[in-house]
């Protein structure tokens, strides 16, 4: 894995974005846009399948929506942190939080795709079936959000 | 006005953000949940202002039952915020994109201003139907103030350390 990684950090990509600090700061902040619109995402659609907000409203129009929002967003931060996560791909593999974040994407990522979009999307869910898939996204992209940014200081 | 930041950079609150281990990482964290909260929310009434998303759904609603979720997120943003102003006050004055993101927060609460007072004034006339041009412009000059906002807090943490900004 070590040696996918090596090969990884020194490739044409990793080494234009390694000494262009504008470009990594430009990077991160769409990288935090689409966590943004995930984790809202996230919120407004679980807080709706839930039970909490928006209840007089369909579930498929405010879940249905906001779990589509969620894909551009994810598409966002996964584009964007896979072009930061190069140039530094055996530091950061090395690290705890990097891996738990790793860990919790792959969670929330085979949750989301799997589950969640077609929950969030369906005309009439299950009651239990929505709160637990509700309750469970919310905690999912929020740890991730809170990983995330404490990864992002110890770079 | 320095001698001001220099005694704000001295307090309790700027001792626990500079100095501690893992005091600057928390407030961070804190910060970054408050904008999951606060914009996170708010794009979808944008949107919805904009005619993207949601639109069979009245705006009034949608705009009455988000807002409470977003202004929590803006005050813990805001605490948060402040807290990390006081850590770093001098750095931060001195910094382009502070100022830049203070400008952005500054229109885009201008924005939301005039919306309420002018464009919201009339909602009862227009929503339920394709939403108007002044309701449109508040949608989308509301997301790219806030895409301002998060890309320069992101180029200060690029910058300010380094003197770069």
């Amino acid at each position: 894995m070590n040696a996918f990684f090596a090969w990884l950090q020194d490739t044409t990509l990793a080494h234009s974005v390694a000494h262009d600090d504008t470009l990594i700061a430009l990077l991160s902040g769409l990288h935090l846009i689409g966590m943004t619109v995930t984790a809202g995402g996230a919120l407004v659609s679980g807080l709706r399948l839930s039970g909490v907000l928006l209840t007089e409203r369909p579930i498929r129009e405010i879940a249905g929506a906001a779990s589509r929002g969620m894909d551009f967003g994810l598409a966002l931060s996964f584009a964007t942190g896979f072009v930061l996560f190069v140039p530094r791909a055996l530091s950061a593999a090395g690290m705890g939080l990097f891996q738990l974040k790793m860990a919790l994407l792959l969670t929330a990522i085979l949750f989301h795709v799997g589950w969640y979009r077609r929950l969030a999307r369906a005309a009439a869910p299950g009651a239990l079936a929505a709160r637990l898939g509700g309750v469970l996204a919310i905690a999912l992209w929020l740890a991730i959000a809170l990983v995330g940014s404490l990864f992002i200081l110890l770079e | 006005m320095l001698e001001i930041l220099q005694w704000l950079e001295t307090t309790p609150i700027a001792l626990v953000v500079r100095e501690s281990d893992w005091g600057f990482h928390y407030v961070v964290g804190v910060h970054i949940m408050g904008l999951a909260f606060a914009v996170g929310t708010l794009v979808w009434i944008d949107l919805r202002l904009m005619g993207v998303v949601m639109n069979s759904c009245p705006a009034a609603i949608l705009q009455r039952r988000l807002l409470p979720w977003s202004l929590f997120g803006f005050a813990v943003m805001l605490a948060s915020g402040l807290a990390l102003f006081i850590g770093f006050a001098t750095r931060a004055v001195g910094n382009t994109f502070f100022w830049l993101k203070m400008l952005a927060l500054v229109l885009a609460a201008v924005n939301a201003l005039v919306y309420h007072r002018i464009t919201e004034r009339r909602i009862a006339q227009w929503d339920g139907a394709p939403p108007p041009a002044m309701a449109r412009m508040a949608g989308i000059t509301s997301l790219l103030l806030w895409a301002i906002v998060i890309l320069c807090g992101r180029m200060m943490s690029y910058t300010m350390f380094t003197g770069a900004g």
